[in-house]
Parts: C-alpha cells; structure tokens; sequence
C-alpha cells in the first residue's frame, strides 16, 4: 500500500498517487482498494442523478469508459477500473468527485477555492470552474505568497471563531493559456491532466504545508459580460454569507448527502469572521496583473 | 401547485443565433410575470449547454470533460430532469442544430421533451445582427453561417473556459433542416418576421400549437412589456448580462428586412446562393 496525506486526511492506496503527498503514519483513516463496485445504491435515502447515486454514507460514480468508484462511510473507496482506461483520467476523478465524498461522509466541509500562504494564514479565491482560481494563485505563488492549495480545501473551525483551511493536495492544474498569461514555461505534454484536455498539472510538494492554517481574506473572482474594468469591492456580512454558501464544492453532494445544515454554519462563520471581497472583471481580455495588483492592494 | 405527472415536460426555445430567442423568453416571462420582464431574470429555465446544469445532474466538474463526453452526458441529464423536478414545465433555449453524439443518441431527448418551438429567421437579417453580437465583421458572420461544422462557443482542443459547452450549428441550412426533419418529437415553426408583423395572431397560434394557455388579455399584455424598444431601453439602463463587452448593444433593430440597408450584393448573394433553396421554403425571397 502507498501511504499518502490528502484534504488533511491519511490514505492508504493500492493505487500510485504522484498528485499526493507521500507521508508515514500508522492507521489509515481512508483506504483505496481496487475491487467490483456495486451494481447500483438502493435504499430510500438515496438520491439518483446521471451516472451517480449518493445517500449520507454511500456514493456510487459510473465514470465513462474510465472507472467505477464507491465511497462508503468515510474510509473506503473501491475503484472498479474499465478497460483501456487512462490511468491520469481514473486518478482525477477520484480525486475530485470520490475525496469529496469521502470528506461530506466524514461531515467536513470542501470549499471550493485556490488560495496562497499570505503572513502568518492563507487568503482564498472562489469562483466558479474556469474564474481563473488557479492562475490567480499560481501568479501569486510568483510574487512570492506560496501556493496553499488548488481547485479545493477543507474548512475547519479553530479556536475564538477564526476559520481555518486545509489545502487538498500539492497539483495545481493549468488551462494551457495561463502559461502566457503567467509568464510560466509552458510543461510538457506528458503532464496533461488528461491526454484529451490542454490542461497541465504542476506539482509543489516541496512548498506543501499539512497545517490548518487561518484564513485571512477570501476573494470571489467573478467574470462578467457587462464589466468594463477590473474592480475589487467588500461583501457585506449577508452577500458574503450568500456567496459563501453558493460557493459549495460538489453541491449535488451536499445536498443529497444531507449536509446542508452544516454548510450553513461553516458559511456563518467564515462570513462573520473574514473579510470577503467580490472581484468583478471583464471577459476576453488578460485581467490577471490588474486582479493580483488589486488584491494585494486590499490585502496591504 | 398542480403536479404534471407527464416525463415530457420539456419545451425547447430552439433557434439559430440571433433570430429572436431571447425576445421570444422576454414574451415568456412577461406571460408567466403577470406583464413584468426584467431582461436580466428570464424566467426560462436558461441554456441547454450550461456547465452549471451538467454540474448539477452529473457532480462533474465539466470543463474536465471533453466535449465529446459533454454531449453523451447532455442528453441523459435532461431525460431524467423531469423524474427528479416538480416543476411543472421547462423552458430551455437551445442554439446546437438538432444532431447526434458519437454514441448515436440524439442530444435532445425525446422521452423527456414535450415539443420544441423553433424559431426561425431570415438569414439575409441574421448577418449583420450576428456580426454585431460576435463583434466581427458582417462577411465574418456570413462564413459563419455558411460553414457546415460552425460552432457557437467553440472550446478548441477542449479548451474549456467558457460557461457553456460547445454548440454545433452547422450552417443556417444545415441547422433548420435538423431541426425540421430530425426530431421525432413536435417541432413547431414560427417565423421571426410573423411574430413582428401580427404578433398577437402569431404568439396565440404558436401557445396554442405548443399547448402553453393563457387567456389572450394576459397575451395582449405580454406582448406589450415584451415591445423590442422596451426590451432595448431596459439594456440601456441596467446592461443585459447575455451581452458580450465588444457588442455595442444586444438588442439592436430586430427589425425584418434591414438586410436592404445592411448588405452589398457580395454578401446577399454569398447568402442566397448557399441557402436559397431552405429559403425559399421559408418564403424568403431577394
């Protein structure tokens, strides 16, 4: 078995993992095994949508031409591979869609959010797939505020209301077009996240950091139709809230997995007890210097 | 609320870009709205190729999707809407010609679509309305309509960085004739230049066709707050959120027959010459 640290969890695999961080320990507290999944979830609490059938503590993805994955009570997963599949295709979605499940079981709460290390806590960007989240951090991470995390964290509450973040794992993942928009080397092909997506996966085990760390600010990148410049403007206490709760990672999840109640009061406190801001910016124009300048503004 | 126990419970708002879709769910909103229509919260139930829907039936993230899996995907999420949504009736706007994934299934479903409502456009019109809407010129969007593998949206090698996944129109034959032959569920035709020229007439008939009703006092009211210069001060005022930053103004003449004032023989004939034959069945003539 490989041993591995992910979402702040200990995971024993019986399958390669480089997107995780390689890590010792005793007990597992999640277990990959590769075995036959079940045919289909039943019971009256389980909530069936398009190739996915998920209830408290069962999730059963059907992934196309790719895998089979089950999720049960929190620890184990069980991956049924199909043939031909990509193995990098296999590892993404269980990344994505089974860890997610296995942390709503568990009654942790993903946040859907890149963010970078900023003083002594970390600052959060949400938004919705393709805002530009993990450009964003990732130029950041150049200016020297490290990279956190990528895509996804945990959110935890710490000691006198703070909240706190747990990064996911130590891969960002980058459309091809942010290499000229960050300045970085475009990587090689053979670190697609998948052979068919120009989508590349840029490792940073060496900066990661397993500590829950408080969150500082969260900004929520927003591009719009109608916006003429980027603009950076503070939530109140009620549209952060809202933005907050909008901003679930997985939320056919949440939902089905009954969570709802506790998503709510994670978002209570985040919004009560961070600074929320909503960064508005244009389409189809390179707003990215303009966004990390601004930020870092409201940041000093 | 009454319970509609029928699975077909879809309406497709099916069109060509820019041939009076969005008009046609202002018209929509002010009848379901008692006469109110903000621009900005149609009440339709928004965009067959939405990411956000696909995340919602499917717990994918789909710009980790190809669009090749999109489409496989598109047609099951929407077969099952209906099972899973108390929702009386659905209002989808499509642009995608009416076409099959690489599976052989055809991307609307039938089993969960009760009709579509396909409006249609003279394509001499559509030019330079489309031009304005892409920010291109009006003979850019005449190779736009002309191109039988034209896409809206286009991701290139599944570049997926838009809100909505990929859109094959063919070109404006090529998307009225699928509309119009391959379904095996109603499609009912309505001409843009009808609804403008005797909108109450028009409106009624194809409600009645579609098996939407509503007494024609709420009609006569939704056509009114639904008026194209309303529609357009509106855009104005507040902004239209369907509006690309390029486009000067979304809503822009909708009128028919300004193609005379628009268009230099170059660009009618490039039109008239590849779609004469689909026109003519239309009733539109040089």
């Amino acid at each position: 078995m490989y041993h591995y640290w992910g979402y702040g969890l200990h995971i024993a695999s019986e399958i390669e993992f480089p997107e995780l961080l390689p890590f010792e320990f005793d007990t597992p507290e999640v277990t990959i095994r590769l075995g036959k999944t079940p045919e289909a979830l039943t019971g009256e609490n389980v909530v069936h949508k398009v190739r996915v059938s998920m209830s408290p503590d069962e999730y059963l993805l059907k992934f196309m031409n790719t895998a089979n994955y089950y999720v049960a009570n929190g620890t184990d997963i069980i991956v049924e591979p199909l043939p031909g599949a990509e193995q990098k295709t296999l590892r993404l979605f269980l990344l994505s869609n089974a860890m997610a499940a296995v942390l709503h079981q568990r009654d942790l709460i993903p946040f859907h959010a890149s963010g970078v290390h900023y003083k002594d806590g970390v600052v959060l960007f949400c938004g919705e797939s393709g805002a530009g989240k993990s450009t964003l951090a990732t130029a950041l991470s150049l200016e020297g505020y490290p990279l956190f995390t990528d895509d996804v964290c945990v959110l935890k509450s710490g000691e006198q209301n703070q909240m706190m973040a747990v990064a996911s794992y130590p891969m960002a993942k980058l459309w091809v077009d942010s290499f000229d928009k960050t300045g970085l080397e475009k990587l090689p092909e053979s670190e697609r996240v998948r052979d068919s997506l120009p989508k590349y996966r840029r490792f940073f085990h060496n900066t990661f950091s397993i500590e829950a760390l408080p969150i500082k600010s969260v900004f929520f990148l927003e591009r719009k139709n109608q916006a003429r410049k980027t603009e950076v403007k503070p939530l109140t206490d009620t549209n952060a809230f809202k933005a907050i709760q909008k901003n679930t990672y997985r939320s056919l999840q949440m939902n089905a997995m009954q969570k709802r109640a506790l998503h709510f009061s994670i978002a209570s406190k985040l919004s009560a007890s961070t600074s929320v801001h909503l960064v508005e910016s244009p389409y189809s124009t390179n707003t990215l210097k303009d966004i990390s300048q601004k930020i870092l503004e409201r940041l000093r | 609320m009454k319970i509609n126990k029928s699975k077909k419970r879809i309406i497709w708002l099916a069109s060509y870009p820019k041939s009076g879709n969005t008009w046609f769910r202002a018209f929509l909103t002010a009848l379901h709205n008692d006469g109110k229509v903000d621009i900005n919260d149609l009440v339709t139930n928004g965009i067959f190729s939405s990411r956000l829907f696909l995340k919602d039936q499917t717990d994918l993230d789909s710009t980790l999707l190809t669009n090749e899996e999109t489409k496989i995907l598109l047609p099951e999420a929407y077969s099952c809407l209906p099972e899973n949504n108390l929702q009386e009736k659905f209002y989808f706007k499509i642009h995608d010609a009416y076409s099959s994934n690489t599976q052989n299934r055809p991307i609307i479903p039938s089993e969960s679509t009760h009709c579509a409502i396909y409006i249609v456009r003279n394509p001499l019109d559509i030019a330079a309305s489309l031009a304005n809407h892409n920010s291109s010129t009006i003979d850019e969007a005449i190779e736009l309509m002309n191109n039988k593998k034209a896409c809206f949206a286009l991701q290139e090698n599944n570049l997926n960085n838009y809100s909505q996944t990929e859109q094959l129109l063919f070109d404006w034959s090529g998307h009225v004739n699928s509309w119009m032959s391959g379904p095996d569920f109603p499609v009912h035709l309505i001409r843009y230049e009808d609804l403008i020229n005797d909108p109450l007439r028009f409106f009624t008939y194809i409600l009645k066709k579609s098996g939407i009703v509503f007494p024609k006092d709420k009609i006569i009211r939704a056509i009114d707050a639904s008026q194209f210069t309303k529609l357009k001060g509106q855009e104005k005022i507040l902004g239209f959120s369907e509006k690309t930053l390029q486009c000067k103004s979304f809503f822009r003449n909708g009128k028919a027959n300004n193609w005379q004032q628009e268009l230099n023989k170059h660009q009618v004939s490039a039109i008239w010459t590849q779609h004469s034959e689909v026109m003519k069945t239309l009733g539109y003539m040089l």
